[in-house]
C-alpha cells in the first residue's frame, strides 16, 4: 500500500516538474501561467515588443480562457510593459 | 527498505518541488541604442549655454544675446544606451534597476581627458566618445523594489521614476523615495514621499536637516468609461544648500515651503479626446510669499486618416525681487538643471524636445521659464502612411505671460524690446521601421524668432533657429 502511496506521489511530483517546463509555448486555449503569474518562465528571453504582442495576444483570447480578475492582472502586465518601453525611450538628459 | 523508499520519494518530492521555484524565476532584460546626426545652428552652438568650459552641447538654455547674430551651424553625434535588468521573484516581488552609456558627442574625450585642451576634464558621465575610449561612464538611473505588499497595494521603495499627474510641468525625473498605490474599484489613490538632496554634509556634518523634499498625495477617479477625474497635493520642502532656478534673484540657501493643489481631468467621446489640468501653488519661496498658477488643455480628434492635436498652456510668471511673489515652482536639481518637462506640445525648439539627450536645449526650458511664465498654442497632426511609416507635423506659438529682467537687451536701444512674444515654431517627422525593433527617423525644425528676441544679438536680431536629426533607435 505504502509502495503504490510512493509511486503515485513521485508520479505527480515528477509530472508537475514536466508540467512546468512545458508551459513555455501556450496552446490557442490554454493559459500563458508565464504572463499570469511568473511561471514556467525558464526559457522567457522576450523582447519589450514580443512581450507586448503576447500580452495582446492573451488578453484577446478574453473570457474564454481567463476570468475577469486574470483579465485584469493581463491589463496591468501590458501597463508595465508600456512602461518599460516608455522608461527606455524616456528623452532627457 | 521501507525507510529508504520513502527517503527516495521525499528527495524526488524535494527535486520536484526546487524545480518548481526554479521556474518561478523570471529574469527580464530590455534595452535601448539610439544614435542620432544633428545639424543645427541652435544645439551645440553658442546660441545656447553650449559656452566655453561646458561639458555638454548646452545647458538647458537658448541665449542668443551678445553673441554673434550668424553662427557656424554645429555637426554631431551622440549616441546612448540603455540597460534594465528586471529580477521578477514572483507576480508580486521584483527588483527594478536601468542603467545607461551615452556619449554627449563622438569625439569628445577619451581616457577621462578631453578632447579640447583646457576644457572640462572629460571624466565621468557621458564622457569617452573619442578615440581610444576607454572611461568610466556607466550611470545608474534607477534601482528600486516593486512589491505588492497587500491585495491591491503596490509599494515602490527606492531610487525610481516618477512625474507628476500635470503633464510633467512640476517634476518627472528620478528620485529616490518610497511610493503607495492602491486601486479600489474605480478609485487609485497614492501616496509618497521623496527626499531629492540632503545638503547636511556642506554646512554641519548633519544629514537630514538641510534637505529637499517632496510628500504627495494623488488621487483618480473613474467616473464612467469615457470620463476619469484626478486631484493631487504637492508639498514641496526644500532647506537645501542648492538652487531652485525659479526665482530672479535665486539665492544658495532654500527655504521653500509650497504646497501645490491640482485638479485633472480626461473625456472621450468617440473619435475626441479632451485632457487638462489647473494647478495652483500657495506658500514661501526664500521668504517671498507665494501664488502661482498653471491652466492646460489639450484635445485630440481622429480625423481623416490620422489624429488632430491641439494644447493650451498658461503658467504664471513674475516681475519682481522683492515682496509676493507669482513665480511658478517646478523641481530642479541642486546644478541648477530642470527636472520636469512639458512634451505634450511636440515642440524641439520652443520647448523640450522628445528626441534630446544630453544635448537638451530649449527656448522655454522650464515651466516657470526663468520666472517670466509662459503662454502657449500648439497644433499638431499624426498622419500614419502606411503599417512601418509614421508621420507628424506640428506648429506653435509661445509668449511669456510676464516680463522681467531675464528679458534679453536690445543691442540698438540699450533696453528690452516691448513685445513678449518668443517666437513661432513649425516641425515635422517621419519614423520608419526598418527591421523589428529597429527604427529610423528624422525630424526638422524651423523657429520664426518672435520680437523677444528683436536685435539682441551682437550685430543684429539673431538667426532663426533650427535643428535637423536623424535617428537610429533599437529597443529590445
Amino acid at each position: 500500500m505504502k509502495r503504490t502511496l510512493i509511486a503515485v506521489l513521485t508520479a505527480v511530483a515528477l509530472s508537475a516538474t514536466t508540467m512546468a517546463f512545458a508551459q513555455d509555448a501556450p496552446k490557442a486555449n490554454a493559459k500563458d501561467e508565464c504572463l499570469l503569474v511568473s511561471k514556467g518562465c525558464m526559457n522567457e528571453v522576450d523582447s519589450i515588443q514580443q512581450k507586448l504582442k503576447k500580452i495582446n495576444t492573451e488578453i484577446k483570447k478574453g473570457k474564454k480562457v481567463y476570468s475577469a480578475e486574470e483579465l485584469k492582472k493581463l491589463e496591468q502586465k501590458l501597463k508595465e510593459a508600456n512602461e518599460i518601453l516608455d522608461s527606455l525611450s524616456k528623452p532627457g538628459r | 527498505m521501507k525507510k529508504s523508499s520513502v527517503l527516495a520519494a521525499v528527495l524526488t518530492l524535494g527535486i520536484a518541488a526546487a524545480a518548481t521555484s526554479a521556474c518561478a524565476f523570471e529574469n527580464e532584460f530590455h534595452g535601448m541604442f539610439s544614435a542620432r546626426y544633428i545639424n543645427s545652428n541652435f544645439n551645440g552652438t553658442s546660441t545656447t549655454s553650449f559656452s566655453d568650459g561646458a561639458k555638454y552641447g548646452g545647458d538647458g538654455f537658448y541665449m542668443p544675446e551678445g553673441k554673434p547674430k550668424n553662427v557656424f551651424s554645429s555637426n554631431f553625434i551622440e549616441q546612448r544606451a540603455r540597460l534594465q535588468y528586471i529580477a521578477k521573484a514572483n507576480a508580486d516581488l521584483k527588483l527594478v534597476t536601468h542603467f545607461e552609456l551615452d556619449y554627449t558627442y563622438w569625439g569628445n574625450s577619451s581616457f577621462g581627458f578631453n578632447s579640447a585642451p583646457g576644457v572640462s576634464s572629460g571624466s565621468g558621465r557621458n564622457g569617452g566618445g573619442a578615440i581610444g575610449a576607454d572611461t568610466v561612464n556607466f550611470e545608474t538611473k534607477s534601482v528600486y523594489l516593486d512589491a505588492n505588499v497587500a491585495k491591491g497595494v503596490n509599494m515602490k521603495l527606492g531610487m525610481q521614476p516618477y512625474n507628476d499627474s500635470f503633464k510633467g510641468i512640476l517634476f518627472d525625473a528620478d528620485m529616490a523615495g518610497i511610493a503607495f498605490s492602491s486601486s479600489y474599484k474605480n478609485f487609485t489613490p497614492s501616496i509618497a514621499y521623496f527626499r531629492f538632496n540632503d545638503s547636511g554634509v556642506a554646512q554641519d556634518r548633519v544629514l537630514g536637516h538641510l534637505t529637499n523634499d517632496l510628500f504627495l498625495l494623488d488621487g483618480k477617479y473613474a467616473v464612467s468609461k469615457d470620463l476619469k477625474v484626478g486631484a493631487a497635493y504637492y508639498l514641496f520642502r526644500n532647506n537645501a544648500v542648492t538652487t531652485n532656478s525659479n526665482l530672479l534673484n535665486d539665492v544658495a540657501k532654500q527655504d521653500v515651503k509650497m504646497s501645490t493643489f491640482g485638479l485633472n481631468a480626461e473625456y472621450t467621446s468617440g473619435p475626441l479626446t479632451l485632457n487638462g489640468f489647473g494647478v495652483l501653488q500657495a506658500g514661501t519661496v526664500n521668504a517671498r510669499s507665494t501664488t502661482a498658477w498653471a491652466l492646460n488643455a489639450g484635445a485630440k480628434y481622429k480625423v481623416g486618416p490620422g489624429t488632430a492635436r491641439t494644447e493650451f498652456l498658461y503658467v504664471s510668471g513674475d516681475n519682481k525681487t522683492t515682496g509676493h511673489s507669482n513665480a511658478f515652482y517646478s523641481v530642479f536639481n541642486h546644478i541648477g538643471l530642470n527636472e520636469h518637462g512639458y512634451y505634450d506640445n511636440e515642440m524641439a525648439i520652443l520647448g523640450r524636445d522628445k528626441n534630446a539627450y544630453t544635448t537638451d536645449n530649449s527656448i522655454i526650458p522650464s515651466a516657470g521659464n526663468n520666472a517670466q511664465g509662459q503662454i502657449g498654442g500648439y497644433i499638431g497632426y499624426d498622419l500614419p502612411i502606411n503599417a512601418k511609416l509614421t508621420t507628424a507635423f506640428n506648429a506653435g506659438f509661445a509668449a511669456v505671460a510676464k516680463e522681467n529682467a531675464n528679458k534679453p537687451i536690445n543691442t540698438k536701444t540699450g533696453g528690452a524690446n516691448k513685445s513678449n512674444y518668443l517666437g513661432t515654431e513649425i516641425n515635422a517627422e517621419a519614423t520608419y521601421q526598418l527591421l523589428d525593433g529597429l527604427t529610423v527617423g528624422t525630424r526638422a525644425a524651423y523657429v520664426m524668432l518672435g520680437d523677444y528676441y528683436k536685435d539682441v544679438a551682437l550685430n543684429g536680431t539673431p538667426e532663426n533657429p533650427y535643428d535637423f536629426k536623424l535617428i537610429f533607435k533599437y529597443t529590445f
